[in-house]
């Protein structure tokens, strides 16, 4: 009984080995094809990581098929140049073995393959046929016949960068069962990474996840990540099927560097010439025109006028301005709006200043609501204390506040629920002169005050009850101060300043500085850089480009016999427009403010590790390529 | 007290059947056990890659931890200095990672890196207008530090290394100019 058991025992232990021998077979085999597979797929995903490295963004570094191969989905092309040999052209390129100056030519050998690429996405692959010191000459590899399919040119970056392509594919296995995962390349035979593959999926994604159709991957800005799908076999059976699945996103392979300072772009849009003796520049609010105050030739005797312009029109505008004489007024050196909510809506308010006495007048709007020669004109009293008024704005009370160069003062106008005024009355001494005066973004009026040729910006802030404070000194900048303006867009008061060496500049004074004066201010516009630039004509070579592209929306050109040697004002109108006044030359300058960072002068910069594939001796050292980013000249 | 017949006789049966016994327990141990790695060997593919990202994310982790490390000014290098530090990652990978401050690099608002005679001949400070009356650098200089990540791979599994630019402008903001990941043992 006991030998029985014994005998039966041993034969479970011994079915049982040999059923474990042959499921520790299986099991290795599996582990064999599942390793084999995971490192084919990690070897994909590897060179996914890769994709661009060394050439940089702008160049089609995913081809959704594999080059050469049949165009199914199954395969995929992956760009890159691991050395990071790449050499600018620095002549145009035209057609196929023409020998072309590059940069370092002597870094290529014949036969190497690169690609050819300039900004706008164009690029082909080509064969280098010919080297030597200076010059490179190559042939497409995108036709028979080695023609090129484009052509080259320095002023839109065409350079030559070696290619190092990396394909792959599944192919049906010689028995016709399994698939096998082959990797290609340029200098290799195909090598086999795993068999038992069954399918092999990329799926192409936007940033946002989105899938992406293969026309689409052609525009490589848009590619943001790929989803690999493998499945594979580790045995006959429906259940021995394996997936694996991964996401690779791109990492940027190249660095963006901008040339462009901090600042605005300013763009020369109109001018207004000839406006006798121009003081000055409003807009209503939410209107559409703009009204230029001239006080005529001989401002004590000449009749002013209001020129009246579309804000938005431009130089091409077929819409014509006005002119509203005042017959009433003489010599007005400031004027504003009134305040939209309320009696003075509407209503234009002009400082007329003699030396000894100023007084206000205020132009009614007609009855459709603009100025013309039907408006009405009031000219209210003169007094002794505006005397040499530097100038006018309206406050969160509603009141109007006016400087006083000769008094040293502050004055206010208030006005009651039907718009009839009252004052002068004073609010405040200051030790200087004061100029301009605006209402800040921040509800606080401020003034500018020349003081031993020095501007000093002062701020009057307005308490809970909207009554004003003592005036603050904010800041000062070196210079004799000319006019301070409000613009709108920004929030930023924007300071007319003739500097000591002669130059009148426009420096932005934003919110960071009216913190902290300490603070550079950006300097926005210089009258010596804008009289070289004209004089370059280089406004007018950009007029014509933009005229040949019809746009309506061109710089002109200053004629140079108009370039002012200086300024007298600056103002915003509702729109975001400058406009800077030259009395001299009867002149005012309309200008576009370009507020976008510009991405007009950035630089490419790609950098690639040289020496550590085994072909280059020495420390690992890096290899920079730079190209611009967008055409010379745009 | 009852008697138990036989009992003298089953003594040598109780012998070999704990003889059996102890068999068949040395014999199944390893069973069991080889089986149960083959628990393992079923998910083989997907722990391998798990594996293999891991080592990934840990070079990466790397060089984003040098990226850092510069940003703040945690590393200041001279021309050709370098320095080493490590990173410990997911699942206890450990990335060394090395930085080597190389050449500096000016680059021209044409789009040309240039040779050593035309960088030192530059002048730094030059500012011209383009057409919009916006100011622009002609020449900027470059600061490029090269990061080399490695993390090895647990027993026979091959491990990562990964190398990256990183240039820096006027502005002192550090960018990525290059990234590149082997795998191998190094």
């Amino acid at each position: 009984m006991s030998l029985a058991i014994t005998l039966v025992a041993m034969g479970v232990v011994f079915r049982t080995v040999q059923m474990m021998v042959a499921v520790y077979e299986r099991e290795s085999e599996i582990a064999e094809k599942s390793l084999a597979a995971t490192q084919a797929f990690d070897d994909i995903v590897l060179e996914l990581t890769r994709a661009s490295y060394g050439l940089g963004e702008g160049v089609q570094a995913v081809l959704p098929y594999l080059q050469g191969g049949t165009g199914s989905r199954d395969g995929i092309t992956i760009r890159s140049s691991l050395d990071g040999f790449a050499a600018s052209l620095d002549r145009e390129l035209f057609a196929s073995e023409e020998p072309v100056p590059v940069s370092e030519a002597t870094q290529f050998r014949t036969g190497d393959k690169v690609l050819l690429t300039q900004v706008g996405g164009v690029s082909e692959r080509a064969e280098i046929t010919e080297v030597t010191d200076e010059t490179v000459a190559f042939r497409s590899m995108e036709t028979a016949d080695g023609h090129l399919v484009n052509s080259y040119s320095p002023g839109r970056g065409a350079r030559a960068v070696k290619l190092s392509e990396i394909g792959y594919s599944v192919d049906p296995a010689p028995e016709g069962q399994e698939g096998l995962l082959k990797k290609h390349s340029f200098d290799r035979p195909p090598r086999v990474l795993a068999r038992n593959v069954l399918s092999l999926r990329f799926e192409y994604l936007d940033a946002e996840g989105r899938s992406l159709s293969d026309e689409s991957v052609e525009r490589t800005t848009l590619l943001a990540s790929v989803r690999v799908t493998m499945k594979f076999s580790i045995g006959p059976l429906p259940m021995d099927e394996r997936t694996l699945v991964t996401v690779v996103a791109f990492d940027p392979q190249s660095a963006s560097v901008d040339f462009a300072e901090p600042g605005y772009g300013l763009r020369l849009t109109r001018y207004f010439a000839p406006i006798e003796e121009p003081n000055g520049v409003a807009t209503k609010p939410f209107a559409d025109w703009g009204v230029i105050l001239s006080s005529g030739r001989d401002a004590s005797r000449d009749r002013p006028y209001l020129y009246t312009f579309m804000a938005e029109g431009r130089f091409l505008d077929t819409r014509t301005d006005n002119v509203t004489w005042l017959e009433d007024v003489r010599a007005p050196i400031a004027l504003c709006f009134g305040p939209e909510k309320g009696p003075l809506a509407g209503s234009l308010f002009l400082a007329a200043s003699g030396l000894r006495v100023g007084y206000l007048a205020r132009i009614f709007p007609d009855e459709y609501g603009a100025l013309s020669p039907e408006s009405r004109v009031e000219v209210f009293e003169g007094t002794e204390a505006l005397a040499q008024i530097g100038g006018i704005a309206f406050a969160l009370d509603d009141a109007l506040y006016i400087t006083s160069q000769e008094k040293g003062a502050i004055f206010r106008f208030r006005f009651d629920e039907i718009g009839k005024a009252s004052g002068p009355e004073m609010i405040t001494e200051v030790s200087g002169s004061p100029r301009t005066i605006v209402l800040g973004a921040n509800g606080a009026l401020h003034f500018l005050l020349d003081k031993a040729n020095e501007s000093l910006i002062w701020r009057i802030a307005f308490d809970e009850a909207n009554e004003p404070q003592e005036p603050e000194l904010v800041g000062s900048l070196p210079g004799q101060a000319v006019s301070l303006a409000a613009d709108s867009f920004s929030g930023s008061l924007f300071v007319l300043i003739r500097e000591r060496l002669g130059d009148t500049v426009v420096f932005e004074l934003d919110s960071r500085w009216l913190s902290d004066p300490s603070i550079e201010p950006l300097r926005v516009f210089s009258l010596s850089d804008f009289a070289e630039e004209t004089m370059e004509g280089r406004s007018q070579d950009r007029a014509q480009e933009a005229n040949r592209a019809a746009s309506m929306t061109s710089s002109i050109r200053l004629p140079t016999l108009l370039l002012p040697e200086t300024l007298d004002f600056l103002a915003f109108d509702n729109m975001g427009f400058l406009y800077l006044g030259a009395r001299e030359k009867d002149l005012v300058l309309k200008f576009d403010l370009d507020r976008a960072k510009s991405s007009r002068h950035i630089v490419n910069v790609v950098g690639a590790v040289e020496g550590v594939d085994g072909n280059a001796a020495g420390r690992p050292r890096v290899r920079l390529q730079a190209w611009r980013r967008n055409r010379v000249g745009s | 007290m009852e008697k138990k017949p036989g009992r003298e006789l089953m003594q040598g049966e109780r012998g070999s059947a704990l003889v059996v016994v102890l068999l068949m327990l040395l014999l199944l141990l390893p069973v069991t056990l080889i089986l149960a790695r083959f628990v393992m060997h079923w998910q083989v593919g997907a722990a391998l890659f798990h594996r293999m990202t891991g080592m990934e994310y840990a070079a990466r982790a790397g060089f984003e931890e040098a990226g850092n490390r510069l940003a703040i000014e945690q590393i200041r290098l001279d021309l050709n200095g370098s320095m080493a530090f490590e990173a410990r990652g997911l699942e206890g990978h450990t990335a060394r990672v090395r930085v080597g401050r190389q050449p500096d690099a000016v680059i021209s608002l044409d789009g040309r890196v240039l040779d050593a005679l035309e960088a030192a001949a530059a002048d730094l400070t030059q500012v011209g207008l383009d057409p919009d009356m916006r100011r622009v650098r002609l020449f900027q200089k470059l600061e490029v530090c090269l990061v080399e990540v490695t993390v090895a791979g647990p027993g026979s599994l091959a491990g990562v290394r990964l190398w990256g630019v990183l240039v820096r402008d006027r502005g002192g903001t550090w960018r990525r100019a290059g990234l590149r990941m082997d795998r191998g043992f190094f």
